[in-house]
């Protein structure tokens, strides 16, 4: 059976950060060594700081260096569920492990331990068969940003809209609502998430560059596929381009359908505002 | 500092609300006074947990428990999280709003679990003076909770429950007295559970946590994956009979049970405080 990636030496070698603070005194101290052993098995100090009585330092240690280590990785599973399904529990969980060594939580809120696993998959599957596991997180933390985002305006106002100017209508400014997300992969990911919706089996995604959008509706959070061209013109809107601008972005074959796309993604609920 | 609320906390039993309850919850509305959520699954800018908070609210005491904050530790208090709290506190006006007395993070690095102090006079004044600014920074009173502990430090120079009352009396703070924490630590370490109950003044309990535990070995672990056990149970008879009427709040976490596990479990804490007030009643009138 193959190895997976992440049981390599190299990702044994994960060592914590090199320069820590000596803020806190006596009891910041504490607390690194404690950081240090429960991650990293690397603190000699600390065990020695323990009371025993009847079970040994390491034993009481290990408790919470498997709380750490469930914690981390149950949220994990939690914010990808197709990666989860694409790699099976055993190796999910090596990976959030060693993810968590070189990527430990950044913040009291569990929902932050996943917004750097798409950097660290690029960083090791890049080239490999399982090249398209980067593209799955990459998406499924989109899907995480959109259900947490603002909730923005229901729907454009499009009374407002028709008010403008003709001669103003070149510097609009529209606005996607705020749950937005738009990705190019390069693998056929979208299909993954609709066999995880549907309960089929998943497997590994063909090599096909796409184009995605993430959207949260009251129902819940849905994906589409889009025209390259879409997206770019539909990018350059959420980056705050005026209409003139994003308009060039289209090629020169639909600048006359500018009309029937602004309709269309007013309709669809992407572009929400505008000022 | 005032706390405001539509709906009130009564002295009565109430349920840790889920995600994986929401709907059935929202359904059923089932006939409980008050729940209790965790304050970081609401941090969201908008979306459907912050609906399902704003309905909740409306026919329901409710209580924010948050598990980051890590009052005790020496990283700075992290401004987002403060912020978002703040936020939240305002936009759901919960009756209750309370914390762990641990830390969870060092150089930054958090390992999201509620991790023992070390019961010491530095670690007492450095965790109420950050207990006192949360407070001034939500303008509101919150309590803190005693989490289950798995090791002690050596250099101790007070029990657990002296750092605890002095914590609170020194922040101004109330404590949320986890009744199956004492327990699990009591056990875990060799003190009478007893002498943790009877130190603290019961002036100071806004609210008491039940909970169940899973028997290792040769250890017990706080997993919130069980019934309460019987021998928390009588803790809590103890428990109520020294500090009268108080919210109870039955917290599962993993594992979790269907909704009329927890409600039953809920109703058992109501009838639980009955034995414990005729108790006092008897002792009374003998």
């Amino acid at each position: 059976m193959r190895k997976p990636w992440w049981r390599m030496s190299r990702m044994e070698r994960i060592v914590p950060p090199e320069h820590p603070s000596a803020a806190g005194g006596p009891l910041g101290e504490l607390q690194r060594q404690f950081v240090r052993e429960v991650l990293y098995r690397d603190s000699a100090g600390l065990p020695g700081r323990v009371r025993t009585d009847g079970l040994t330092a390491e034993r009481r240690l290990g408790i919470y260096r498997t709380n750490a280590r469930e914690n981390f990785a149950l949220a994990l599973e939690a914010a990808f569920p197709l990666l989860l399904r694409c790699l099976g529990p055993e190796e999910f969980r090596q990976l959030a492990w060693a993810y968590q060594r070189a990527c430990p939580s950044p913040a009291g809120n569990l929902f932050h331990v996943g917004r750097r696993l798409p950097e660290f998959l690029a960083s090791h599957l890049g080239g490999t068969d399982d090249e398209y596991q980067i593209d799955v997180a990459r998406l499924e933390w989109a899907v995480q940003e959109a259900m947490v985002a603002a909730d923005g305006d229901e729907a454009l106002d499009l009374s407002a809209l028709a008010a403008v100017p003709a001669e103003r209508q070149g510097d609009i400014r529209f606005g996607l609502h705020p749950s937005v997300r738009l990705l190019r992969t390069e693998y056929a990911v979208f299909a993954l998430w609709e066999a995880l919706q549907a309960g089929r089996a998943v497997t590994p995604a063909r090599r096909e560059p796409g184009c995605l959008l993430v959207l949260r509706r009251a129902a819940g959070v849905e994906l589409q596929r889009l025209l390259a061209t879409d997206l770019a013109w539909l990018e350059s809107l959420q980056a705050g381009a005026t209409l003139a601008v994003a308009a060039s972005a289209l090629p020169a074959d639909q600048q006359d359908a500018l009309g029937a796309l602004l309709v269309r993604w007013v309709g669809a609920g992407v572009i929400t505002s505008f000022g | 500092m005032p706390a405001t609320a539509s709906r009130p906390v009564p002295a009565q039993a109430g349920i840790g609300l889920r995600s994986a309850h929401h709907d059935e919850f929202l359904h059923r509305r089932p006939a409980i006074p008050w729940v209790e959520v965790h304050s970081e699954n609401f941090f969201a800018d908008g979306g459907r947990q912050l609906q399902v908070l704003d309905a909740v609210r409306r026919d329901y005491g409710l209580s924010l428990h948050g598990v980051g904050l890590s009052l005790g530790g020496v990283d700075p208090l992290d401004p987002d999280h403060l912020r978002r709290l703040k936020r939240l506190v305002q936009r759901a006006e919960p009756v209750l709003v309370s914390e762990h007395v641990c830390w969870s993070s060092a150089d930054g690095i958090f390992l999201n679990d509620l991790l023992p102090l070390p019961y010491t006079e530095a670690a007492l004044s450095h965790t109420a003076a950050r207990v006192a600014a949360v407070q001034d920074y939500l303008g509101r009173q919150i309590l803190v909770e005693n989490v289950s502990s798995y090791l002690q430090f050596e250099g101790a120079e007070m029990t657990e429950w002296d750092f605890l009352v002095q914590l609170a009396q020194r922040a101004g703070c109330r404590i949320l007295l986890d009744v199956n924490n004492i327990y699990v630590s009591a056990v875990n370490h060799g003190f009478q559970a007893q002498d943790y109950l009877r130190a603290i003044p019961a002036e100071l309990v806004g609210e008491v946590h039940l909970a169940g535990h899973t028997v290792a070995d040769d250890i017990l672990i706080d997993t919130h994956s069980a019934p309460v056990a019987d021998a928390v149970w009588a803790l809590y008879r103890d428990a109520r009979r020294l500090l009268g009427p108080v919210p109870t709040l039955i917290e599962w976490d993993a594992d979790l049970p269907a909704l009329d596990r927890l409600l039953a479990e809920a109703a058992r804490a109501d009838a639980e405080a009955l034995v414990a007030h005729e108790q006092n009643g008897a002792d009374r009138a003998a």
